[in-house]
C-alpha cells in the first residue's frame, strides 16, 4: 500500500536498507549529502506577498464571492476551497467575471482522502492575463455527489466521466455519466484506495484449430 | 510454379522421379511454402508496440521483403501481430477479431505486454499475456522488441509453417 | 491505513447498451477498435444519415494500463518508465514533465548542461512525432508513399537518440534531477548535420509531396472548423488550439528549461479547420529545429545529474505542465512524504482533444472522419492511460 511508511524520519538518517535510493549506479561526483531541506518551503505553501496582479484577483474574488477561502501560494496558484452547494456558483463567477475570465479548464480530477471523502479538483487558467487557478471541494465519502461543470466548461465532460469511472464521484447534472475507461459492466472503482481487485478467473480458451495443427 | 519452390531440398519426398525440368514434391510441401512465402498480416496497432511494428513495416526493415502485406480486414489476413497490452475491454474485440479470421491462421504475441503482461502485469485491468484468450504461435519478447526481433519472430514463425502436416478434417 | 469507508464494489453500476433508434432512416457505423485509420485503438459509433455523419461518439478505453494507480505502488524513479509509456511517441517530453514536477517538489536545481541536452532531445522528440502525425494523417487520406519518407527521418532521430540512452522508442533518458547519459562533441555535430539537411532538404520534399498536392487540398481545406471559442472551452491545446489561431504555447508562457532563452515562433493557423492543424504542425518542426541549433550553441560542458536525496520524502502537490508535441502534457502529483506518490494524475492532451470529435464532424461525410481524426493526431497510450 502507498501509504503505509508514513513515520516521518530524519532527513539525514543513514539510509541503512537505502529504500528509495536512486536505483541506478552513483558517480563519484554525485555522492555528496543532499542539503537538509526542512526549512526550505514547498511550491504548494501559502504565499503572503502576493505580486501585483495575483493580489488584484485575490480581492476580485474575496469581494465578488464572500465567504470562500482564497489564498495564494508560492508557485503562483490560487486556490479556492468552497462548499459542493456553491461549486457551480463560484465557478460560473470565475469564468464570468470580466478581470478574471478563467476559460480554460487544464483539469479536473478526484482524489481519495479516505475518511475525508472525495476531493475535487479543478485547475483552471485565464488566457488572456496567465492567472491560474486551483479550485477544490470535497464531498463526502458515503454520498459523493458533486454538481456538474459541464454547463460551465464543456470541456469538463469527459473528465467527470473519468473521476466517475475510476473514483465513483457522481457528478450530479452531467448529461452522459457513465463508464468512460474501463467496461460498462465493471464492478467498483480502481482508484480508490480500498479497492480490491475481484475479477473472476478466466477460462483459458483452447480453440479446436489449436489441436488440429500437427 | 516457380523455381525452386522448397528450399528444404535434401528430402526423399523432392525430386524423387529425377527427372531435370520436372519436379515432384509433395503437395504438404507447397502448400506450406505458398503460406509461408505469403503471410499477410491484419493492421492491428494496439500499444507502443504497433510503433515498432509500423517502423518494421516501412522503409528501412521492409516486410515486403517477406511477402508480408498489411490488410485491413481480418478476413484476409494470415496472421495477427498482437502488439501492445491487452486490457479486459480489449480482450473480447481480439477474440472477435480472432474468429474472423480464415483458417490457418496465426498469431504473434509481440512484445512484453502481449506475452505476459509485461510491466503491467497483475494490473486491474490487464489481461496476462493474449494466450490467456488465443492461442499463441510465436513469443516475441521485449520492451518494445526492436525490428530484428520481429522479424526473427515471424522467421521462426516461418520455421514452423514449413514444418505443418496436412490440414485434418474435423 | 485507516480505512472505515464501505467497500469499493458500490452498487452504482450503470449498464448502457448501444442506444439504436430502429425507427430512423439513420444507420449507425461501429468504427474500429480495429480500423486502420483510428491510430490505435479508439471505437467511433457514428449515426450517419447516408453519407453524412449526424453524430459521433467516441469509445476509449481499449488500452486503459492503469497507469495511475500503478505508480501509487511504485517509488518515483520506478514511475519515470511508465511515463514514456503514456505518449508512446514522444516519451521524453512525458519524462520530462513528471521529472519537472518531482524536481519542483523537491526542489532540485538542475544543471545547465542537461537543461540544454533537455531541450534538444525534447525538441527532437517534438519533430519525431510530428513526423508520425503527418507520415499517418497522409496514409488515412491515401498518399503511403508519405508515410515511407518520414520513417526515414525518424529513423535518424531513433539512431540519435538511441546512441545516448540505449532505448530505440521509450527512451528512459530524462531522469528526475538530470539526463541519463552525457553525449559527445562528435553527437552534437551529428545532430546539427541531422537538423541542417532536414530543414534544407527533408522537409520541403514533404512539403512538395503533400501540401500542394491538390487531392490533399481539397479534402483538408474548409473541413472540420473548430472556432477558437470552442476550442478554448473545450479545453483544447497544442497544434489544435494554435490551428483555431490561438497563440499560445506553453513554453512561452510558462518557461521550463531555459526555454525561454531561444528565439522562435509560435505558428498559429487562420481558419481552424483541418489542413491548418496539419499545417501548424509542419511549421512547428522548422520552429524546433531552430531551437536546437541555438541550443548546440549555446551547450556548456559541466555535469548532467544533479546530486539525488538518498531518502525521497516528496511532500505537497503540484500541476506541472509542458508543451508536449500534442498539447498540454501536465502532471499532478501530491505527494505524502513518502517515496511514493500519494496521486497522480496524468493530463493528457489527446484525451481531451477526442471529445471534439462528435463537436467538429458533425454534418461531414462520413470520409471525413478519417481527416478529422488524423488531424487531431490522438495517441492511445495517453488517453487511456
Ligand atoms: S511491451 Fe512495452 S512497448 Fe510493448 S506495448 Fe507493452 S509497454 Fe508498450
Amino acid at each position: 500500500m502507498a501509504d503505509e511508511e508514513k513515520e516521518l524520519q530524519s532527513q539525514e538518517a543513514p539510509a541503512e536498507g537505502s529504500r528509495g535510493e536512486h536505483g541506478e549506479k552513483q558517480r563519484p561526483a554525485r555522492r555528496t549529502r543532499t542539503p537538509k531541506k526542512e526549512e526550505a518551503p514547498g511550491p504548494h505553501d501559502t504565499l503572503e506577498d502576493l505580486p501585483g496582479e495575483l493580489a488584484r484577483a485575490v480581492e476580485r474574488i474575496r469581494a465578488g464571492l464572500p465567504g470562500v477561502e482564497v489564498r495564494g501560494r508560492r508557485d503562483h496558484w490560487l486556490e479556492i476551497r468552497t462548499e459542493p452547494s456553491r461549486w457551480v456558483e463560484v465557478a460560473t463567477f470565475l469564468r464570468d467575471d470580466p478581470e478574471l475570465r478563467f476559460d480554460y479548464l487544464a483539469l479536473l480530477t478526484g482524489i481519495d482522502r479516505l475518511d475525508d471523502g472525495f476531493e475535487v479538483v479543478v485547475h483552471l487558467n485565464a488566457l488572456t492575463s496567465n492567472l491560474r487557478l486551483i479550485l477544490r471541494t470535497q464531498v463526502p465519502r458515503e454520498e459523493p455527489v458533486c454538481p456538474t461543470l459541464t454547463g460551465v466548461w464543456p470541456g469538463a465532460n469527459w473528465h467527470e466521466r473519468e473521476a466517475y469511472d475510476l473514483l465513483g464521484i457522481r457528478f450530479e447534472g452531467h448529461p452522459d455519466l457513465r463508464r468512460i475507461l474501463l467496461k460498462e459492466d465493471w464492478v467498483g472503482h480502481p482508484l480508490r484506495k480500498d479497492y480490491i481487485d475481484r475479477r473472476p478467473p478466466r477460462k483459458i480458451q483452447v480453440k479446436a484449430d489449436w489441436e488440429r495443427r500437427a | 510454379m516457380g523455381v525452386n519452390p522448397v528450399v528444404h531440398s535434401g528430402d526423399p519426398e523432392i525430386n524423387a522421379a529425377g527427372h531435370p525440368g520436372v519436379l515432384t514434391t509433395s503437395l504438404r510441401k507447397v502448400l506450406n511454402w505458398s503460406r509461408k512465402a505469403s503471410l499477410w498480416y491484419m493492421t492491428f496497432g494496439i500499444a507502443c508496440c504497433a510503433i515498432e511494428m509500423m517502423a518494421t513495416g516501412a522503409s528501412r526493415y521492409d516486410f515486403d521483403r517477406f511477402g508480408m502485406i498489411f490488410r485491413a480486414s481480418p478476413r484476409q489476413s494470415d496472421l495477427m501481430i498482437v502488439s501492445g497490452t491487452v486490457n479486459e475491454k480489449l480482450a473480447e474485440r481480439i477474440v472477435n477479431l480472432y474468429d474472423q479470421m480464415a483458417e490457418p491462421r496465426y498469431v504473434i504475441a509481440m512484445g512484453a505486454c502481449a506475452t505476459n503482461g509485461g510491466p503491467y502485469h497483475g494490473l486491474y485491468n490487464v489481461v496476462n499475456g493474449v494466450h490467456e484468450i488465443i492461442p499463441v504461435d510465436v513469443y516475441v519478447p521485449g520492451c518494445p522488441p526492436r525490428p530484428e526481433a520481429l522479424l526473427h519472430g515471424v522467421l521462426q514463425l516461418h520455421e514452423k509453417i514449413l514444418n505443418e502436416g496436412l490440414p485434418v478434417r474435423a | 491505513m485507516a480505512t472505515t469507508s464501505p467497500p469499493a464494489q458500490a452498487p452504482d453500476v450503470r449498464v448502457v447498451p448501444d442506444e439504436q433508434d430502429r425507427s430512423s432512416s439513420h444507420l449507425y457505423v461501429s468504427m474500429g477498435p480495429q480500423h486502420p485509420s483510428t491510430h490505435g485503438v479508439l471505437r467511433l459509433k457514428a449515426r450517419i444519415d447516408g453519407e453524412r455523419i449526424v453524430d459521433v461518439d467516441p469509445d476509449i478505453g481499449y488500452l486503459h494500463r492503469c497507469f495511475e494507480k500503478h505508480s501509487e505502488q511504485l517509488t518515483y524513479p520506478q514511475i519515470v518508465p511508465y511515463t514514456d509509456r503514456c505518449d508512446y511517441l514522444a516519451a521524453i517530453n512525458n519524462e520530462l514533465t513528471f521529472a519537472l514536477a518531482v524536481e519542483k517538489l523537491l526542489g532540485l536545481e538542475v544543471p545547465p548542461r542537461a537543461q540544454y541536452l533537455r531541450v534538444i532531445t525534447m525538441e527532437l522528440q517534438r519533430i519525431a512525432s510530428h513526423l508520425i502525425a503527418f507520415g499517418t494523417f497522409a496514409m488515412d487520406l491515401g498518399a503511403t508513399t508519405a508515410f515511407l519518407y518520414c520513417w526515414r527521418e525518424r529513423e535518424s532521430i531513433i539512431n540519435l537518440l538511441e546512441e545516448i540512452s540505449g532505448a530505440r522508442m521509450l527512451f528512459h533518458y530524462v531522469r528526475i534531477g538530470g539526463v541519463r547519459n552525457d553525449v559527445t562533441d562528435d553527437w552534437l555535430r551529428r545532430v546539427r548535420a541531422f537538423v541542417d539537411d532536414f530543414i534544407s532538404d527533408k522537409l520541403p520534399q514533404y512539403h512538395r509531396l503533400i501540401t500542394g498536392n491538390r487531392l490533399f487540398v481539397r479534402r483538408t481545406k474548409g473541413i472540420a472548423v473548430l472556432t477558437p471559442e470552442d476550442a478554448i472551452a473545450w479545453g483544447a491545446s497544442g497544434p489544435v488550439l494554435r490551428g483555431s489561431g490561438v497563440a499560445r504555447d506553453l513554453r512561452k508562457v510558462e518557461p521550463y528549461c531555459g526555454i525561454e532563452k531561444y528565439d522562435f515562433n509560435v505558428p498559429v493557423g487562420e481558419n481552424g479547420d483541418v489542413f491548418d492543424r496539419y499545417m501548424v504542425r509542419m511549421l512547428e518542426m522548422e520552429e524546433s529545429a531552430k531551437i536546437i541549433k541555438q541550443a548546440l550553441e549555446g551547450i556548456e560542458a559541466g555535469d548532467v545529474m544533479a546530486p539525488l536525496p538518498r531518502r525521497w520524502k516528496v511532500e505537497g502537490e503540484t500541476y506541472v505542465r509542458t508543451e508536449g508535441p500534442k498539447g498540454e502534457v501536465g502532471c499532478y502529483l501530491v505527494g505524502d512524504g513518502s517515496d511514493k506518490p500519494y496521486r497522480l494524475h496524468w493530463r493528457a492532451p489527446s484525451f481531451v482533444h477526442l471529445q471534439l470529435i462528435p463537436v467538429i464532424s458533425k454534418g461531414l461525410l462520413i470520409a471525413d472522419l478519417v481527416a478529422v481524426i488524423g488531424s487531431l493526431d490522438p495517441v492511445f497510450g495517453e488517453v487511456d492511460r
